[in-house]
């Protein structure tokens, strides 16, 4: 069944998607879902929806028709069913309210206790970067280029990443410094993670925003061994502005 | 409401990234429709069958779209005197092989063989299976109404409108554009959401790495989707992480080339028996280039 007012209802629809596009790129939650690389195309899609509202409100169907099948494409008709499809991303958008991928996107994937692989063949950030510039994928892409955890015995880092735990390793004592780490938008996302021993960690809840401070040490999880960052200090703090690494 | 609040996340992401593409692709397309006269590509292009084959995919380059548009341009064509393997070559080149396709292409995957891969393959395939109709020679091959010529037919888009009422009406067919193919999108983000908030990826894994079976799981999911060109790299990313980098390719040659939309697009310009080839020939070229790549390992 085609929708009444279809013009009508058609504009308010392409208004409706420029204030989506433009909130989402003015409070910044716009990278909760996409990455730095094209978010300057949302702000344009913004205008460009304006622009269509205003053409669809403005534009005078032609007074001749010109027969069923003479080549041209014809105006979509719009139907109920096709309108309930397209406000799906306006009504998600508003009735659950923004928040970055956390470790309930875990259930269903391994976090990597290793670089993805375009990281481990060649970092994307310099490897001389200081022990406090270093973030978690940089130091993972660290390790992937020197292979003895040995190494890294005794560095000073500082990380900021959110707190996971699984049943893996004692979660009293140790915890996971985690990020998500994208190359376009989530839909790619994969999560990255430094294993912390730190004796309080049983009273830090999960997903929690911290920045850990502390020392890396031998450590050995699931029969390999790898540098464990000894804390010094987990400070809770805000989530970060752009809360996924990108690669 | 953990797993709505993930599934919710994904979603608008792959939502936000690809709808400015979906949006500048209707916006081009519009104006396209509104400004340009499809004879120009009936007088530029060679009349014979062996170099109109591959000529026939370039058109996407004047006029860039995804499948949706291609079936009434080749149709105004075919009443221009277009030769059949032109259109057969435009037809099922011009989805990829534009710049906004391309574009979005490298914003989801970056230089790489995923991009070249897309547009090379895309061309030999649109090359050959139209090379293969202009050797064939068949006799019948479209539909009377794709062949009459009306008045109407000679227009060239409404040249009597002057600019500033062509506007709205490019705008208009943009508008509607969109709204068509935002569905096809929409089902198909929620199902890629759906998918990584409910499959564990070691399930994934297994089906996705065979190097057989995850070419032909994506192609069949590129059929059903039939999700625009310019935005499927963005659905495809959803994969890359469990399934082989020949089925990614696949998924993203073979998808614009044959869908359910474009199905019913060939079978409104031509007969159902060629329509057959039309869907056969390029799937297995694809399910062939496909296994190639993942057989050649190195890629």
């Amino acid at each position: 069944m085609s929708v009444p007012h279809a013009r009508s209802v058609k504009a308010l629809f392409f208004l409706a998607l420029a204030f989506f596009f433009a909130r989402h790129f003015l409070s910044g939650t716009l990278f909760y879902y996409i990455g730095r690389r094209f978010a300057w195309l949302v702000p344009l899609a913004a205008v460009g929806c304006l622009l269509m509202a205003l053409g669809v409100l403005f534009h005078r169907p032609e007074p001749h028709d010109h027969g069923e099948d003479d080549g041209h494409r014809h105006g979509y008709t719009l139907t109920w069913m096709g309108l309930a499809l397209v406000v799906v991303p306006l009504l998600l958008g508003w009735l659950i309210p923004p928040r970055p991928l956390d470790s309930a996107a875990l259930s269903t994937r391994e976090i990597g206790l290793t670089a993805p692989d375009r990281v481990a063949t060649g970092p994307i950030r310099p490897l001389s970067l200081g022990p406090r510039e270093k973030n978690i994928l940089d130091w993972l892409a660290a390790f992937a280029q020197n292979p003895d955890p040995q190494a890294f015995v005794g560095q000073e880092a500082h990380v900021v990443g959110f707190v996971y735990r699984d049943e893996r390793f004692e979660t009293e004592t140790s915890f996971m410094v985690t990020r998500f780490a994208i190359t376009c938008c989530v839909a790619d996302a994969t999560a990255v993670g430094l294993l912390v021993r730190w004796p309080q960690a049983g009273e830090l809840a999960t997903d929690t925003w911290v920045e850990v401070r502390g020392r890396f040490a031998l450590g050995v999880f699931q029969g390999q061994s790898l540098p464990v960052l000894v804390a010094e200090s987990v400070t809770p703090v805000e989530p970060p502005a752009q809360p996924y690494l990108y690669y | 409401m953990a797993r709505v609040q993930t599934f919710s996340t994904i979603f608008l992401g792959i939502f936000l990234e690809a709808a400015p593409f979906l949006l500048l692709g209707a916006l081009v397309a519009g104006l396209i429709e509104g400004f340009v006269d499809p004879g120009l590509a009936a007088r530029v292009l060679p009349r014979r069958a062996v170099p109109a084959a591959p000529a026939g995919s370039l058109p996407g380059f004047v006029f860039p779209g995804c499948e949706c548009g291609g079936g009434p341009v080749t149709r105004r064509l075919y009443r221009k005197g277009l030769p059949l393997p032109v259109g057969i070559g435009f037809l099922l080149a011009a989805p990829v092989v534009n710049p906004v396709v391309l574009f979005s292409t490298y914003a989801a995957f970056g230089w790489g063989p995923v991009l070249w891969g897309r547009l090379l393959f895309t061309i030999v395939i649109a090359a050959v299976v139209a090379a293969l109709f202009g050797l064939a020679q068949p006799a019948e091959v479209l539909r009377p109404t794709a062949v009459m010529t009306t008045a109407a037919s000679s227009h060239p888009a409404h040249p009597e409108r002057p600019w500033w009422q062509r506007v709205p009406a490019a705008l208009t067919t943009a508008a509607d554009d969109f709204l068509d193919m935002a569905r096809y999108l929409i089902i198909g983000s929620l199902l890629a959401a759906a998918m990584q908030t409910l499959v564990p990826q070691t399930t994934l894994l297994a089906i996705g790495s065979g190097p057989v079976v995850s070419v032909a799981v994506l192609m069949a999911l590129a059929f059903v989707l039939s999700v625009c060109s310019t935005v499927d790299a963005f659905l495809a990313l959803s994969f890359v992480r469990t399934f082989t980098t020949g089925s990614i390719l696949a998924f993203l040659v073979f998808g614009p080339m044959v869908d359910i939309k474009s199905s019913l697009m060939f079978l409104g310009v031509f007969r159902p028996r060629v329509v057959v080839y039309l869907i056969v020939l390029p799937a297995t070229l694809a399910l062939l280039f496909g296994l190639i790549v993942n057989l050649n390992l190195g890629w």
